[in-house]
């Protein structure tokens, strides 16, 4: 119905309560008031709000929430019933509008609760807010009835959205004396670095004042880092190598004047658009040239930093599994929602004290493209890391292809692309071609939007026949290609399994021409 | 005959029939491989750079990632085999002898609970002594417990570092400290470094393996043999007992060898018509992986089938073929490490004695967690040392922390079970050969084992002392990451020459 709401946000999490009396942080995160409990919350600021949103849960009948502003003795600020839950409840409260910020301390009483020690209510948060706006319009009652049931539901999945704390919620930050955290030295505010150039005049201390700075067309480092980045992702590698580092202890870049050029292009005329950028490179032709080169330019130039023939780069670990699915008709177009485990060898994750294991997704799921692949970072998805991928464990400003037998090896045997390449040969029978050459030149027009050249063809077909001939000779092999009850579990089919398994290791294929 | 005469006899009638194996398949493969994967070969060799005495790293080659590299000055260590026993094994039943004996069932002293955190121990513990015998061995009397039959018959050739200090106290922090230099994910792992420092010699086998035994991998996860901010290329590659040795070495069901052989040539055909369109020597040089592969495929299966092994090898290990055990993977760091793999890593999971549980209690699961390595550990010095290879192999013994002198009490309470909580403050390792003196101890505790009174040893001191025996400076052997030079031993570290030869 309702596919984004903000609301709720920012909160004042339980977690910064303190000065605790007959109460904890239970779970060391949810304030947990016990009977004549008490704790505090300091510096919230009460102006205009008249809503007191709340998340909590309680078992016990006959439960009083009292909030006193400044001290624990001090006045009466209001008293909330708190009425019974199933589980965690988001409630919501009119409060007096109060002047100013406060200390607010919160006590708790139930004369229902026996002893000390017994539980009364938990919190997990706390939002001052203003009223539910349109009072008095028609259909408000329901718009917010609606609202609430929203914020209340628990049938939404939500994903946490990073929002700015207001002023009265920042915390402060100290410099960490030689790096210990344990050690505050002096205090700092937010700020970008002295030797570059200030905050444009107007720009707040934060977010969007540090996207101002950013993209201040008197700073040209982020225009120049974009088309680097995107001229790496074109042509292999960018402009300046050093995609990380684009300053003094960078490689210079090789065509200083073209990353100037682009870069200020970008800004004041293209206005931003990264497409219309990419279609000036694409366009160029120094982009168009083709990748074919005689042995003088490859030996003046191995690796092609002065443009004299077209790129060649090996795909991304990500790119690979998606184009092999696409390919062999496997692909699942579904986008957004959960993560999912395709095929992964038993045994990755084995981690101590907890049951969590690799549940390979059902149907389509297993075949959806790589970024929706489960990541953990203790365990990685193996398939992708051999490929250069990245374990997500520090910020990786630039992935380093290599090329190595254990890359092979993935693209070989893992079973992904034994089912890739099964569904694929499954693909090429369709339309009644029965030939096998025939068969081998449609899936390398599919993969390489060109016709095959005849030595290729040969070596392929060649498989093919001694394939074909294992086969026939041992039927049992053919069914422990393909699997038993399939329709296509014949020698033929087993044998150009094994083609498009080939096909799918081919160079031409894992690099872009 | 004598004992000793007997066993050269024998080590060489192993070495006279390997040698002859490994003609009938050097001349196999020889056949076997294409001229354009030799060429592809010849030049990758060729570019083995030698940087003997340079004082940076080498200049990161991507083309040819693990090509063979020399260090910056003669290294005494091939090879490391580093034995972790994850969870951390009490130092006070095995190798430091205090005399906490006396102190048994008193309560701890307020002295040494004051400003101290543990990960279990609430309120006033009680002392807890030593649950072993301890006695002198060998010539040089090196104090180790019953718990170590075998080893103790080694101590002359081993170092016992007693005085090893970390500064955290939950196992995978700890365990990335020591094997990364960082408490926090992110960084490479040594043998990453190794690897990145140094190729790899063998092309056929991965040049950074890991072994894990004991039912789980380490707490900290893979990020213990990863790569960090290296190129993934240099992250360990895991051997496993179960499933693919080496993930994805097995041909797929129903692809037989000679039908994979006949994949692979029709792939370097096809990409050799593609190589003389385009000239790329990318093209070789994935040629020339597409071999390498196969050959893996054949070199890793075997090399991890210890069933080729003599009879009174495997008996000398107690290893059993088919199992995962850690007797197993020590075997089978002997055979990586005669092969040429650079950096072996074994885990072994389960030395967490917090007395939870007899299995965890240090008079009962320790004692068995102890006889499952203590036979293997002790063959893995010996059987180097009769091949001649202790001498260039560095052999490292220990966990991520010790365990406190103190009985864990958890949540303040008795507990059924002998346990003894986390102790980042001290704890023992061990070290043998490549370079390191046997019969000597380094370090010292107080009385009751708690704290470090000489030669305090810090995850950095053992890292830097590992690099120095493969001939690396450990201060100037860095990688730029993020705009500045990053060193595995971060700001600290020094070589601990005591123990040298």
């Amino acid at each position: 119905m309702i596919r984004f709401v903000k609301t709720g946000q920012p909160a004042i999490n339980s977690v910064v309560c303190d000065e605790f009396v007959n109460s904890a942080l239970a779970d060391t995160k949810w304030l947990s008031l016990r009977n004549n409990g008490s704790a505090r919350i300091k510096k919230v600021d009460l102006r205009t709000k008249d809503q007191l949103m709340f998340r909590y849960a309680t078992r016990q009948e006959g439960g009083m929430w009292s909030i006193h502003l400044d001290s624990l003795n001090g006045p009466l600020f209001t008293s909330i019933p708190l009425k019974v839950t199933k589980g965690w409840n988001v409630a919501t409260v009119t409060i007096p509008v109060e002047a100013g910020v406060h200390d607010l301390w919160f006590k708790y009483k139930n004369p229902n609760l026996k002893t000390a020690e017994e539980n009364g209510a938990d919190f997990s948060w706390f939002h001052f807010t203003q009223a539910f706006p349109g009072s008095g319009e028609p259909g408000y009652d329901s718009a917010r009835q609606q609202y609430f049931d929203l914020v209340s539901s628990s049938q939404y999945t939500s994903t946490p959205i990073m929002v700015d704390g207001p002023s009265d919620l920042l915390r402060t930050s100290n410099v960490f004396e030689r790096g210990n955290w344990m050690v505050k030295g002096a205090e700092v505010k937010p700020g970008v670095p002295a030797t570059l150039n200030p905050m444009p005049s107007g720009a707040p201390s934060n977010r969007l004042g540090l996207a101002m700075w950013l993209t201040d067309k008197k700073n040209p480092l982020v225009s120049r880092t974009i088309v680097n980045r995107i001229w790496e992702q074109l042509f292999g590698h960018g402009l300046a190598e050093t995609l990380e580092d684009l300053g003094t202890q960078g490689i210079p870049p090789t065509h200083r004047q073209l990353l100037d050029y682009l870069s200020r292009q970008l800004m004041h005329r293209y206005n931003w658009s990264l497409k219309t950028l990419i279609r000036e490179i694409v366009l160029s032709s120094t982009y168009r040239q083709s990748s074919i080169a005689s042995p003088e330019v490859i030996e003046k130039d191995p690796s092609n930093k002065w443009y004299a023939r077209g790129p060649r780069v090996r795909l991304s670990a990500e790119q690979l599994r998606d184009q092999a699915l696409a390919v062999s008709g496997l692909l699942s177009p579904k986008m957004f929602g959960r993560s999912v485990m395709p095929y992964q060898p038993a045994g990755i994750w084995l981690t101590p004290y907890n049951g969590e294991s690799w549940r390979i997704s059902e149907g389509e799921d297993k075949y959806r493209r790589a970024l929706y692949t489960y990541w953990k970072r203790s365990a990685p998805y193996p398939a992708m890391m051999m490929f250069d991928g990245a374990a997500r464990n520090v910020c990786v400003a630039r992935r380093i292809n290599t090329n190595t037998p254990l890359q092979a090896l993935v693209t070989l045997n893992d079973s992904s692309y034994l089912v890739m390449a099964r569904n694929f040969a499954y693909e090429l029978k369709k339309g009644g071609i029965t030939d096998a050459g025939q068969q081998i030149k449609k899936g390398y027009q599919q993969m390489m939007y060109k016709p095959i050249s005849e030595e290729k063809l040969k070596a392929l077909n060649g498989l093919y026949r001694q394939s074909l001939q294992v086969f026939t000779a041992d039927k049992q092999k053919a069914t422990e290609v393909i699997g038993e009850d399939d329709q296509h579990n014949n020698p033929e089919t087993a044998a150009m399994v094994v083609v498009m398994n080939a096909m799918l290791n081919l160079d031409e294929w894992i690099t872009k021409n | 005959m004598t004992q000793k005469e007997l066993h050269n006899e024998r080590l060489a009638a192993e070495a006279r029939q390997k040698e002859l194996q490994f003609c009938t398949r050097r001349h196999f493969l020889k056949e076997s491989a294409m001229g354009f994967g030799a060429l592809a070969l010849g030049s990758l060799l060729g570019s083995c750079g030698n940087n003997m005495g340079m004082t940076s790293p080498p200049a990161f080659d991507a083309a040819h990632p693990l090509a063979p590299r020399m260090p910056f000055f003669p290294a005494k260590a091939r090879s490391v085999i580093y034995l972790h026993m994850a969870g951390a094994p009490s130092q006070l039943e095995l190798f430091d002898y205090p005399e906490l004996a006396k102190l048994n069932g008193q309560d701890c002293p307020p002295s040494l609970l004051e400003g101290k955190k543990f990960a279990f121990i609430r309120g006033v513990p009680k002392m807890l002594g030593p649950q072993a015998n301890f006695k002198q061995h060998g010539n040089s009397g090196l104090w180790v417990s019953d718990y170590l039959p075998h080893f103790s018959s080694i101590v002359d050739d081993v170092s016992i570092i007693k005085s090893v200090t970390t500064d955290q106290f939950n196992h995978a922090p700890a365990q990335l400290l020591m094997h990364t230099g960082s408490a926090r994910l992110g960084r490479p792992s040594i043998g990453s470094w190794v690897t990145y420092g140094l190729g790899t010699e063998n092309q056929n086998l991965p040049g950074f393996v890991v072994l894990t035994s004991g039912g789980n991998n380490p707490d900290a996860g893979k990020s213990v043999w990863g790569s960090g901010f290296l190129p993934s290329v240099y992250q360990g590659v895991q051997c496993r007992s179960e499933g693919d040795p080496v993930l994805f070495i097995n041909d797929p069901k129903g692809i037989d060898r000679d039908l994979r052989k006949a994949s692979i040539d029709a792939i370097n055909k096809v990409n050799q018509e593609q190589y003389k369109e385009f000239n790329d020597p990318e093209i070789l040089s994935r040629i020339s992986q597409y071999e390498m592969a196969y050959k893996m495929q054949i070199s890793v299966p075997e090399v991890m089938n210890i069933n080729d092994e003599p009879e009174y090898i495997r008996e000398m290990y107690g290893a059993q073929p088919g199992k995962g055990s850690f007797a197993n993977n020590v075997l089978l760091a002997r055979k990586l490490v005669e092969k040429g793999v650079r950096f072996v890593q074994l885990f072994d999971w389960g030395w967490d004695s917090h007395g939870t549980g007899a299995d965890t209690a240090v008079d009962i699961g320790l004692v068995n967690k102890c006889r499952q390595v203590d036979k293997a550990m002790t063959a893995l010095i010996l059987d180097l040392k009769q091949r001649g290879l202790l001498d260039e192999t560095l052999v490292i013994w220990g966990g991520e922390f010790g365990r406190t002198p103190m009985q864990e009490n958890r949540d303040g309470k008795e507990m059924p079970f002998k346990g003894r909580d986390h102790h980042a403050e001290a704890f023992s390792m061990w070290m043998a050969g490549g370079g390191v003196k046997g019969g000597t101890t380094y370090g010292e505790t107080d009385e009751i084992g708690y704290s470090i009174t000489s030669g305090k040893t810090d995850a950095f001191d053992i890292q830097a002392t590992i690099l120095n025996q493969l001939g690396f400076d450990h201060e100037k052997f860095t990688y730029e990451f993020q705009g500045r030079p990053f060193r595995l031993t971060d700001v600290g570290g020094k070589v601990m020459t005591d123990i040298l030869v």
